[in-house]
């Protein structure tokens, strides 16, 4: 059980995501780094659709009101458990009364704390995914606030002896050192993201020049840009005729251009449907390197194939497959 | 100081687990009388690695002792084979510096294992004294580490 | 909800279904794009698939996507067929190794597609038409050149058919609305429009489920409950119901 201290915090509750009722207008919501919050469950032993919590906002203070296990992976953020400083991507154990302060991230954008066992809030529709529009889901349907109190799945049942091993806890190499980011472009720098993209149904209707602009820019996350979506500053994309597309279902990392064009990634608080013509997909394996884009730095677009793109959500699904291996290893040689 | 000829069940247990998760074929443990060598039946998963790790010998040649021999430094040893860190790979600055004063069961070191970073632990209360291997040098079961002043 | 299938290529699909009256085009066209589409298979990365129907917005072709999604629905591999205003995306658990047959499997099953006959439940909607609740409805008096009456009797005129839900949990894409009421979307969106708006967008009209942004036109306000995630089937109406707005007030 840990009790929020933070206001105004825009924490949400999200697990893997809502599947299978876009056909009803629900999109799925779900955790903005799929990766990280994969990895924080993993470090937990917890099931795969456990939920956590996503922290956007920092500092960003919790106390545990009771003695629980928990990670924080994500964004490498400055924490501490009262007064002692925690490594990145780790998990440890808390005591009833422990404060944790999570700072802001000196890279990357969010993090995810989870808790042993996940946390316990309804299923609804299938998930603990917080559905801000509609206000369901998660905890109350609603952002994180001061005062509210979070039980973990299955909590008190388990004791756990507090030895030194258990206090100090264990981590993860963080992914970005094991799986390589795309190449981007000569000339990229540091505050840059580059990821995947795969070209939409109306890429051929954008001007040679347009396209060409589309995968050499660095294109600017603008302040307004969050769990909806990247709105992106650059250069005005023009398309050769004008483009009217009957509303039509579209998926998080699809690229829209409207008229002013400005593109916006859609991401998981998007509307499930729209109307306005796609330039591009960014693919599936990269949409954690974009969750953790921060507003001020630059995203480029790195072309690439469908066989490419499908290679590359199995090496995600590798790497957790290896992540998981060795923790159930580690974790059983402990008791 | 006699030197330990027998090889503890569990610790090569421990040792081969890690290895397996590791992906490592075999693994062999150099000492001065004596080389032990651990081949794994089932082929890796993934691209063959092979790792031959000496344990350091002590100044004088003799072969160390699990602990320290005298009384005023404690060896935090590696409690598996991995790849030592002086500094976590997200970190500039290392876990502990010469000097600092370090608590019984502070996080003094890394072992990495794969994608697994696992803490290695003071043991006592006490001052570091110095690193006594280099950050991102493989080391074995047993292999010295950290070499500590306990406090009191 | 009895359904009836008539299975059917395209050019039976045309003898198959009764005699049109001699009503305006308008009638069941939704869209002031009147252009026919080429049909376009595309993906979008590696998580779905776009089919979009040839022809005209109309729900002759809304009717063979109805048909397309159930058939698409059971195929190994396919985790939600979702339809579109004459469209239908595909989603997967995991890639489809080869989306070019998939392509083509679709071509083939749409060719086989004749119109799903849903005799949907038909809603009404009592609206507070104007007033707190139609602020923008003096903008599309301006816009068309007609009375508050005109533009009020002629949205409660059609019955709309719901092609397909989409955009908000509960939410309706209609079919329908008489262009003589058709006004542009807003240039800045009003944020935090409540659920049960009334709104027209371009020619489409529609009811929002629950609060937020909307860029169109909005001229009313409905009670009706249009989600409730409790519910098995959370959302109220399914395509093919049919909606009828009520005049309940209209407010200067």
């Amino acid at each position: 059980m840990i009790e929020i201290l933070s206001s105004s915090a825009l924490a949400t509750v999200q697990d893997q995501g809502r599947e299978g009722y876009l056909r009803y207008g629900v999109g799925t919501a779900g955790a903005m780094d799929r990766l990280a919050l994969a990895v924080g469950n993993l470090l937990l032993g917890n099931p795969d659709d456990a939920a956590g919590i996503e922290i956007p906002m920092f500092p960003f203070r919790v106390r545990f009101l009771a003695d629980m296990a928990f990670a924080i992976t994500g964004a490498d953020c400055p924490a501490r458990l009262n007064e002692r400083a925690l490594l990145p991507w780790w998990t440890v154990q808390a005591k009833e009364g422990d404060v944790l302060t999570i700072g802001v991230p000196t890279s990357g954008t969010r993090c995810y704390l989870t808790l042993a066992g996940g946390v316990d809030v309804p299923v609804v529709l299938g998930s603990r995914s917080t559905q801000l529009r509609g206000q369901f889901g998660g905890y109350d349907g609603r952002q994180l606030q001061k005062g509210d109190v979070l039980k973990a799945v299955g909590e008190g049942a388990r004791t756990m002896p507090l030895d030194a091993p258990r206090a100090a806890g264990f981590g993860t190499v963080p992914p970005e050192f094991t799986l390589p980011a795309a190449s981007a472009l000569p000339g990229a720098t540091a505050d840059e993201t580059a990821v995947r993209v795969l070209p939409a149904a109306e890429y051929e209707c954008y001007c040679p020049e347009s396209l060409e602009a589309f995968w050499r820019e660095g294109w600017k996350v603008t302040p307004q840009s969050d769990r909806y979506g990247y709105r992106l500053a650059g250069p005005t994309l023009t398309a050769m005729h004008a483009v009217e597309k009957r509303s039509h279902g579209i998926v998080p990392g699809v690229i829209q251009v409207p008229h002013n064009g400005h593109p916006i990634i859609q991401l998981r608080d998007a509307q499930p449907s729209g109307g306005y013509p796609k330039i591009g997909t960014v693919i599936e394996a990269d949409l954690w390197r974009l969750a953790q884009a921060r507003i001020g730095t630059k995203i480029r677009f790195v072309q690439t194939t469908y066989p490419e793109a499908v290679a590359a959500l199995e090496e995600l699904g590798g790497y957790l497959a290896r992540v998981r291996n060795l923790v159930e290893l580690f974790r059983s040689s402990r008791h | 100081m006699t030197e330990k000829n027998e090889v503890d069940i569990g610790e090569l247990r421990q040792i081969t687990s890690w290895l397996a998760a590791a992906d490592v074929e075999f693994i062999e443990i150099g000492r001065p009388a004596a080389t032990v060598r651990l081949t794994m039946e089932k082929p890796p998963r993934t691209k063959l690695r092979t790792r031959t790790v000496h344990a350091p010998d002590d100044a004088d040649g003799a072969s160390e002792p699990p602990i320290a021999a005298s009384a005023s430094s404690v060896a935090v040893t590696a409690h598996c084979a991995g790849i030592f860190l002086v500094t976590h790979p997200a970190r500039s600055t290392p876990l502990v510096s010469v000097g600092a004063r370090v608590d019984g069961g502070e996080i003094v070191g890394l072992l990495r294992i794969a994608q697994l970073c696992v803490p290695v632990l003071a043991p006592v209360d006490g001052v570091v004294v110095g690193t006594l291997v280099a950050h991102g040098a493989t080391v074995g079961y047993g292999t010295r580490l950290i070499e500590l002043a306990p406090s009191a | 909800m009895t359904l009836t299938v008539e299975p059917a290529s395209i050019a039976h699909a045309d003898a198959a279904r009764p005699p049109r009256r001699n009503a305006p085009r308008t009638a069941v066209a939704m869209n002031h794009d009147e252009s026919d589409e080429p049909l376009r298979v595309s993906m979008l990365g590696t998580t779905a698939l776009l089919f979009e129907a040839p022809g005209a917005l109309d729900l002759h072709v809304q009717r063979r996507i109805w048909t397309l999604a159930r058939e698409v629905e059971t195929w190994p591999g396919v985790r939600e067929a979702v339809p579109g205003v004459t469209n239908l995306m595909l989603t997967f658990a995991t890639p489809p190794a080869d989306p070019e047959s998939l392509g083509e499997a679709l071509r083939d099953a749409w060719a086989a597609a004749g119109e799903l006959q849903i005799e949907g439940k038909v809603v009404e909607l009592p609206v507070q038409y104007g007033g707190e609740f139609g602020p923008h409805l003096q903008d599309v008096v301006n816009h068309t050149g007609l009375c508050v009456d005109d533009v009020v009797q002629l949205h409660c005129a059609p019955l709309y058919t719901v092609y397909a839900l989409g955009s908000h949990p509960g939410y309706c894409y209609l079919g329908g609305m008489d262009p003589r009421i058709a006004t542009p979307r807003r240039k800045v969106p009003v944020l935090g429009l409540p659920g049960g708006a009334v709104s027209i967008g371009g020619v489409q009209t529609g009811v929002s489920a629950s609060t937020g942004p909307s860029g169109w036109n909005t001229i009313g306000h409905t009670s009706m409950s249009f989600f409730d995630p409790a519910r098995e089937h959370p959302a109220t109406l399914a395509p093919g119901d049919m909606i009828r707005f009520r005049v309940e007030r209209v407010a200067s």
